[in-house]
């Protein structure tokens, strides 16, 4: 069931963690971690092994781009979907080069984020 | 009389036009967030001196919410959303879902939602001046303070870094049903010609001259 994943939600501000909680719960995905920036991010990824990984970009201490990669260095299968605004094409193709799998635009859609969730759990489950 | 630094027709042109690009975006990005109608207006494009600041900000209220992030590029600035302590409060209910009249202070829920629409605002700004002038400016991390309306040029200065008393303002107007705000994008003075070099290059060059007129005090 791709619904039991672990997904882990990173963002620095807790306002956005709290929005993209509130989706994925409202939507039965209740196997929710969160990191508030790319260091939590990392610790966590080795720590709890998620299933799927949503990292905003622009964060404190370590930003998303960082965290993504220290993440795809540990593992190359990690699946992580990047959360950029409105503008930040070129640091999304910087991720999409590094290994992301892919992104969504803040605010977040709530019908595109589920899209892209089921996406890459099913990917991930097959 | 506000002082101003006189900038060309097409300079002053140019920075409305900018800040009617991002408004627009804005106004799309803010609707999202919100789930509401939102109106934004552009109020002001100028250069003034920054002691003239609180003369166009206008608040109603003596305590006032900010959200600020410093601008990352090639052109040094910051740009801020500033809105009533009551406008403020409404506005995190209603991004958190809460009743109206739920948030009584600030807290670090109240502070992060105010901090989400400085981003969302912000960037719908940065993306419309990076369209139009082919840079690539991106925001910091954004923060939130409780300040008297008399400090705000306290905060500005200490957000901006400037060698003159001179700053690029762009004032926007923003409404969300009952909550009133502005939002300010401030650049340095030093921003001015890298900007409009950009912007001419951007558009083939030639086109536009820009000459620098003297301050008139």
């Amino acid at each position: 069931m791709t619904k039991d994943k672990k997904i882990l939600v990173t963002d620095d501000s807790i306002f956005a963690r709290e929005v993209i909680k509130d989706i994925l719960t409202r939507n039965g995905y209740n196997n929710i971690i969160e990191a508030a920036d790319g260091i939590e991010a990392v610790e966590m990824y080795e720590k709890e092994n998620p299933d799927l990984v949503l990292m905003d970009l622009i964060m404190d201490k370590m930003d998303g781009v960082e965290a993504l990669e220290k993440i795809m260095e540990k593992d190359k299968n990690a699946q992580i979907i990047v959360a950029s605004a409105v503008g930040q094409e070129t640091i999304v193709n910087q991720c999409m080069k590094l290994g992301s799998k892919g992104y969504i635009v803040k605010p977040v859609d709530e019908k595109k984020l589920l899209i892209e969730i089921k996406k890459m759990l099913r990917k991930n489950s097959d | 009389m506000i002082e101003k630094l006189n900038l060309t027709n097409e300079q002053e042109k140019i920075i409305k036009k900018v800040g009617e690009i991002g408004a627009e975006n804005a106004t799309i990005a803010l609707s999202k967030l919100t789930g509401r109608e939102v109106t934004l207006k552009v109020t002001d494009a100028q250069a003034i001196s920054m002691e003239e600041i609180p003369n166009i900000i206008e608040m109603v209220e003596d305590t006032i919410f900010s959200a600020y992030t410093p601008i990352l590029g090639i052109l040094s600035g910051s740009m801020m959303i500033l809105t009533p302590r009551t406008s403020g409060y409404m506005l995190i209910d209603m991004l958190n879902g809460n009743p109206p009249n739920t948030t009584k202070y600030l807290d670090r829920m109240g502070e992060s939602a105010l901090e989400e629409t400085q981003n969302i605002i912000g960037n719908a700004y940065l993306n419309a001046m990076n369209d139009f002038m082919g840079t690539m400016l991106i925001p910091a991390v954004p923060r939130v303070a409780s300040i008297y309306k008399n400090d705000v040029n306290a905060l500005i200065r200490s957000r901006i870094k400037t060698s003159t008393d001179y700053v690029v303002t762009i004032k926007t107007d923003f409404t969300i049903e009952n909550v009133t705000g502005i939002f300010i994008l401030l650049l340095a003075m030093e921003s001015l010609d890298p900007m409009m070099k950009a912007l001419t290059e951007r558009i083939g060059g030639g086109i536009m001259k820009f000459n620098r007129r003297e301050v008139k005090k």
